[in-house]
């Protein structure tokens, strides 16, 4: 027995699926699909026939929503995307893998740089000679007179902060610095502090830190 | 018949036309086009909604539901003055066409 409103339910089903199509478009399609039927009913066709007949006229689901996208594609794209996350458990699952897999990698990398990091800080710990020759003004000078640190600790955070900038990332900051071994001799930007543990910058190494950037009046004359 | 590109390209002008004389729902529209050229103009019916929605968002016609006589709520369209002066530029551009076509025809009665 055939249930026009059972028939209407899923021919309105099959519309409301589509990417391209609102709500508001579907409704409006069935008050149409409706006004058909009655129509057609009323010229003495079934309620079945007259079904069938209005819901061709308007044509296949798929061939309207393609209609639909043509004149509106933004909004057909961003239904897409949006189906397509709220109905890929998978996907979200493998972002969330993914998240994971990052966090591992920075923490292995953290942990390399702690590897590295840890003899320079026993050495700045230890008997690190800082000499302040000059600083710089501009916003990028991490080191402040000396006489400004209330504690060493503060000092030696603020210095490690620009070794690691120079030595270590390479970052732009270091290019004001200039880190020199006993002897006076400059160690290279950019050396791994596996390096310098290499070089024999031990703990007991006396360093001493320069600023060397352009324009500065060094106290010294130099 | 004639053919879908050509419904197509009509559509516009076809559906401002019908609009001129007050608003009006898809259902109705579609029935006037049909009775205007006799059963020769037929759209695939799900085809014009897009086809109203552009003119909407060119601000050409603008919409709003309305409870008809019979309880069914219905959407129903309306032209705008920008409407108004679009039909006058289409209408000129389909004369033309019309025209020329009649000149290397030669006058004949219309067929439809």
């Amino acid at each position: 027995m055939f249930d026009l409103e059972h028939a209407i339910e899923d021919w309105n089903r099959r519309f409301a699926q589509l990417d391209s199509i609102r709500s508001s478009d579907v409704d409006e399609l069935e008050v149409h699909l409706r006004d058909s039927i009655f129509e057609l009913a009323s010229r003495g066709l079934t309620e079945e026939e007259a079904f069938g007949v209005a819901a061709a006229r308007i044509g296949a689901a798929a061939a309207v929503g393609h209609e639909f996208e043509k004149n509106n594609p933004g909004y057909a794209r961003v239904r897409r995307v949006f189906h397509w996350f709220a109905s890929a458990p998978a996907f979200a699952f493998l972002i969330i893998v993914g998240f994971c897999a990052i966090a591992w990698m920075l923490e292995s990398r953290i942990d390399e740089l702690e590897r590295d990091v840890r003899p320079l800080r026993a050495a700045l710990d230890g008997q690190v000679v800082l000499e302040q020759r000059a600083f710089s003004p501009g916003p990028c000078n991490y080191l402040l007179p000396l006489n400004q640190y209330e504690s060493f600790g503060e000092l030696v955070d603020a210095f490690d902060l620009l070794v690691m900038n120079q030595y270590v990332t390479g970052g732009s900051y270091g290019k004001e610095w200039i880190l020199e071994d006993s002897r006076g001799e400059v160690i290279p930007p950019k050396s791994k502090f596996a390096t310098l543990h290499a070089a024999g910058i031990t703990p007991g190494t006396v360093l001493r830190v320069a600023v060397v950037k352009e324009g500065l009046v060094l106290p010294d004359g130099r | 018949m004639i053919s879908k590109e050509l419904a197509a390209a009509s559509s516009r002008p076809l559906v401002l036309s019908i609009l001129t004389r007050g608003e009006d729902y898809g259902y109705s529209i579609i029935q006037r086009v049909r009775e205007a050229s006799g059963g020769e103009v037929e759209w695939s019916e799900g085809m014009l909604y897009p086809v109203l929605h552009r003119l909407e968002r060119e601000g050409l016609i603008r919409s709003n539901w309305q409870q008809a006589d019979g309880g069914r709520r219905r959407k129903y369209y309306r032209l705008t003055p920008t409407g108004k002066r679009s039909l006058k530029v289409d209408r000129e551009q389909w004369d033309c066409v019309h025209q020329t076509l009649t000149h290397l025809w030669g006058a004949q009665p219309c067929s439809i």
